[in-house]
């Protein structure tokens, strides 16, 4: 591995988080709250920081994909260590472990929060908490692919090592365009969300701590009650509508910029993601009325909402569905494991794997009857090579062997096993809320110190998607 | 300005292609129809890849065909090239460039040209070749030779041995000592090394020195390293494939050469016999001693090797050094036994596919910058740069421009005047300068001529 530039690209990392720390900072300043002085020194330790390793660490080269890995998870663990600063310093949260859940559960968008109450903590930390969803969402490493004039070929594999699905692709040759590019129509939607939002009566902090929830299909609001704290069915229409844009792949975004709508409609992950929303929505609406507790409007709106957010693993919420039916809950925890579309800012399996496991399914089934067919698995109209197709099944293996382990761990630390197993979902998903004991009404400051360090650990395994984090477990990885 | 260029094919020619062009900060398409290559370049450049047929037209509209400035169709079937290059067309692609190897596309007159299809530049490998190989019979004493600005700059590979009166001497010494031989040394070759020299570096026995120089002064040059740029007249080709054929075709219109050809395949020697007039065909084993005895290898000034096996060229160009032959040519279409062939004492070898890399990149311009050449074995790069009025180096006189290291100006061409730079030369707008520099060291050298 080449250290030298796996430091020196870390240091970058390192300063550009500190150098978004300053936007909080205006906010504190602004309203003249008490965690200006944290955020502050957090923005000028993390900036020094970085500069140092980019000063002392002079390298040429090319980054192989031995080190992209390093970089990437490094990268992410360095921005959630520097970004629990301000809620540490300032003495928000008192805790270390529980500033490092707060920030990795921020950068990681999952949205899970130790915070019993969110309206208590002052502007520049709830500003800073919603940013890093935002860098995180589209990606911390993708957003200095963007800045950076770095290392052409290896930046390819840092791009293909953070951006989610089973085979990412480069929307333009370059990778630096791309980069660009994904992170240009990021910018514009959250900036014509951001706007909608204000029109709903939102003041500018809000709407911008909820757009960076929305958009990085992150979770963290700036009230206790998440969105059904506004009580607005036009800021609700506005999220579900951002939640459902932020969970697509961005590259259809681009193509509809480009003049060519029609790439939605002809990309079969989507309308399957629409399908799954439309007949989920259906169901929860369903269950809610049979429940009784809902008039029809407000059963429609809580199912769909509740359909949208947890599907694009956003996790908010405007219905404490803790308290729904048992088989409503059982629908919320199932479409946990389906997630955004590959290439979205949403977390979890992915609709795009999804889909090719069930086709993968009835391929097998059809060679049971037709023993020598070869029955190739189609996404648009284009085989998937076989080895993607079992780079998926090793990532669900995976994926289900983590929960499955880690909800024991949390079991063991005698969690009960409703909240240990959502609490684990929620997690590896970048969901947020859970079930039970972290329910939407519920948090995760009960969690025991050594669950909030399991959980951290499975928010960071799920949104660099398994492998990358587990390669670097890996005796080979280090030879 | 970069371009957006649409690549079909990712062999030896396109992979390397897209390396350097990538590397220039063009914007790269690569279209394969085998998975491996196309894996590869994936995972080592940066530049888009997409598996596919060239021909089919969803392929190339994914590749972004109507917003491309030009297409390089270099797979290994002629036929395919010609077709995307005419789907190109069609797209509106300004410049389509296609590598052809079979002759029947360029008939005598012509009757359909490949600007009908579409082609606007054809490149034929194995010409390119043939014309290198008629250089290097032509430079006795040259390893390589590569023509700039014209031909009125050239640049020549000599290998020296102990023999070499400038051996153990620096370059500052040797310019010293040789005030009016205007030359450059750009690169070294010493074993598998690659050195962009300063003026300490010494001349060592062995080395293999790649120079610049005005076309006229080269002959002054090469005496200076003493070598001798005798004339050979009594040619020997081995193998009358595509390359053997061409070579064979540009030199027998020469009264004063002797060529014999030998190819083994009856069919082809009659044809062959049947197409060339002066040239003497053979046929019979280039391997078989006796017949080469027979047909007076003993008195064959210069040998090519240019069967289709590169491993019987190496040997017989080895034989053939043996038995005194004085320049031996051999065709080696394997990269990586480049740099063994000076060392081994094969006085030169010709590349394929470096040698139409190296024609399609002539024609690609980036802005104010166009790759001439890679050196066939060396990691060093031939870069002609267009100097602005804006631009660092021509600000200050050379001595006084901090030069990025592993690069070297070579050659500057200003107007019609051709000369090597000095210390004292001050760079002026609108000259056109010949740098070679290593891959690591051309982001910094672009630095110094960027507006």
């Amino acid at each position: 591995m080449n250290y030298r530039i796996v430091v020196r690209v870390l240091g970058f990392l390192v300063f550009f988080v500190g150098l978004f720390m300053a936007v909080p900072a205006l906010f504190a300043w602004h309203h003249r709250g008490p965690d200006l002085g944290a955020l502050l020194l957090s923005s000028v330790l993390t900036m020094a920081f970085g500069a140092a390793l980019v000063l002392v660490f002079r390298a040429r080269g090319e980054i192989l994909v031995r080190d992209s890995f390093a970089i990437v998870v490094l990268g992410w663990l360095l921005a959630s260590t520097f970004g629990a600063l301000p809620f540490h310093l300032s003495g928000a949260l008192p805790s270390f472990t529980d500033a490092f859940f707060e920030s990795m559960s921020g950068f990681t968008t999952t949205g899970a929060s130790v915070l019993v109450r969110v309206e208590d903590l002052p502007h520049g930390l709830l500003l800073w908490r919603s940013l890093t969803h935002w860098l995180g969402g589209m990606g911390i490493i993708v957003l200095s692919l963007a800045i950076l004039p770095m290392i052409g070929a290896g930046g390819t594999q840092l791009y293909k090592v953070e951006i989610p699905g089973p085979a990412p692709d480069k929307i333009t040759p370059r990778v630096r365009q791309t980069a660009t590019t994904l992170w240009g129509v990021y910018v514009l939607l959250s900036g014509l969300e951001t706007l909608l939002l204000l029109l709903g009566g939102l003041n500018l902090h809000e709407a911008l701590c909820q757009t960076f929830g929305t958009m990085a299909t992150g979770g963290f609001s700036t009230r206790t009650a998440s969105i059904a704290g506004f009580h607005s069915l036009f800021v609700e229409a506005v999220v579900i509508v951002f939640m459902l844009l932020a969970g697509t792949n961005f590259s259809l975004h681009y193509h509809l910029l480009r003049g060519k709508p029609s790439a939605y409609w002809k990309s079969e992950e989507f309308r399957f993601y629409l399908v799954i929303i439309a007949v989920f929505s259906a169901l929860l609406t369903a269950q809610n009325l049979l429940a009784g507790s809902y008039g029809t409007g407000e059963a429609v709106r809580h199912s769909v909402f509740q359909t949208v957010s947890i599907t694009t693993t956003t996790g908010f919420s405007t219905a404490d569905f803790g308290n729904w039916s048992s088989s409503a809950q059982l629908i919320l925890l199932f479409l946990m494991f389906i997630g955004g579309c590959a290439g979205s800012t949403g977390g979890s399996i992915k609709v795009l794997r999804a889909v090719i496991l069930i086709k993968q399914g009835l391929a097998e089934l059809r060679k049971l009857l037709h023993p020598r067919a070869v029955i190739p698995v189609r996404i648009d109209g284009r085989t998937v090579p076989p080895g993607v197709v079992i780079n998926i099944l090793g990532f669900l293996f995976l994926y289900l062997g983590l929960l499955v382990l880690s909800t024991l761990g949390m079991t063991l630390m005698g969690l009960d096993l409703v909240t240990s197993f959502s609490s684990v979902a929620a997690s590896i998903g970048n969901i947020g809320p859970g079930l039970g004991g972290v329910g939407p009404a519920a948090n995760y400051q009960h969690i025991p110190l050594a669950g909030k360090w399991l959980l951290s650990f499975c928010m960071l395994a799920g949104r660099l998607e398994i492998y990358t984090v587990l390669v670097l477990f890996t005796r080979d990885f280090w030879k | 300005m970069n371009l957006n260029i649409v690549l079909l094919g990712l062999g030896q020619v396109g992979s390397h292609l897209a390396k350097v062009l990538s590397r220039e900060q063009h914007n790269i398409v690569a279209i394969d129809n085998d998975p491996l290559p196309c894996r590869e370049a994936d995972e080592g450049l940066d530049i888009k890849v997409l598996q596919g047929w060239g021909s089919d037209h969803r392929v190339l509209e994914e590749a972004g065909i109507e917003h491309a400035d030009m297409m390089i169709a270099v797979t290994g079937d002629d036929e395919q090239n010609v077709l995307a290059c005419s789907l190109a067309a069609r797209y509106g692609v300004k410049q389509k460039i296609a590598r052809i190897r079979n002759p029947a596309f360029f008939q005598n007159p012509p009757r359909f040209t490949l600007a009908d299809w579409g082609v606007d530049l054809a490149i034929q490998p194995e010409l390119e070749t043939a014309k290198e190989i008629v250089h290097l019979i032509k430079r006795s004493a040259a390893t390589d030779v590569l023509e700039f600005a014209g031909n009125r700059v050239q640049l020549i590979g000599v290998r020296i041995d102990a023999a070499c009166p400038l051996v153990h001497k620096t370059l500052e010494a040797v310019s010293r000592e040789f005030p009016d031989q205007v030359f450059r040394v750009v690169a070294i070759l010493r074993g598998a090394e690659t050195i962009i020299p300063g003026g300490n570096d010494t001349f060592q026995s062995r080395d293999q020195l790649f120079i610049v120089a005005a076309t006229d002064d080269i002959p002054g040059i090469i005496a200076l390293l003493g070598k001798s740029d005798e004339k050979l007249q009594q040619i020997m080709i081995l193998g009358g494939g595509r390359v053997g054929r061409a070579t064979a075709r540009i030199l027998d219109g020469e009264k004063d050469l002797t060529i014999k050809l030998i190819d083994s395949d009856a069919d082809r020697a009659l044809a062959l016999a049947d197409e060339l007039e002066r040239t003497l065909i053979i046929h019979g084993d280039g391997r078989d001693f006796n017949l080469l005895a027979t047909e007076g290898v003993l008195e064959t000034d210069a040998l090519v090797s240019a069967t289709d096996d590169e491993e019987t060229n190496i040997l017989t160009s080895l034989l053939a050094k043996h038995l005194g032959v004085t320049k031996t040519i051999a065709l080696v279409n394997r990269r990586e036994y480049l740099p063994l062939m000076a060392p081994i004492g094969v006085n030169a070898a010709v590349n394929t596919n470096v040698i139409t890399s190296n024609a399609i990149l002539r024609l690609i311009r980036r802005g104010d910058v166009v790759s001439l050449a890679s050196l066939s074995g060396l990691d060093a790069q031939a870069v002609e740069y267009l100097a602005h009025a804006d631009s660092r180096i021509t600000r200050k006189p050379l001595s006084r421009v901090r030069f990025p290291q592993g690069a070297i100006l070579g050659a500057v061409t200003r107007g019609d005047a051709v000369f090597i730079p000095v210390g004292g030369t001050r760079i002026q707008p609108e000259d056109h300068v010949i740098v070679f520099s290593l891959p690591q060291a051309l982001p910094d050298v672009d630095k110094l001529f960027s507006k």
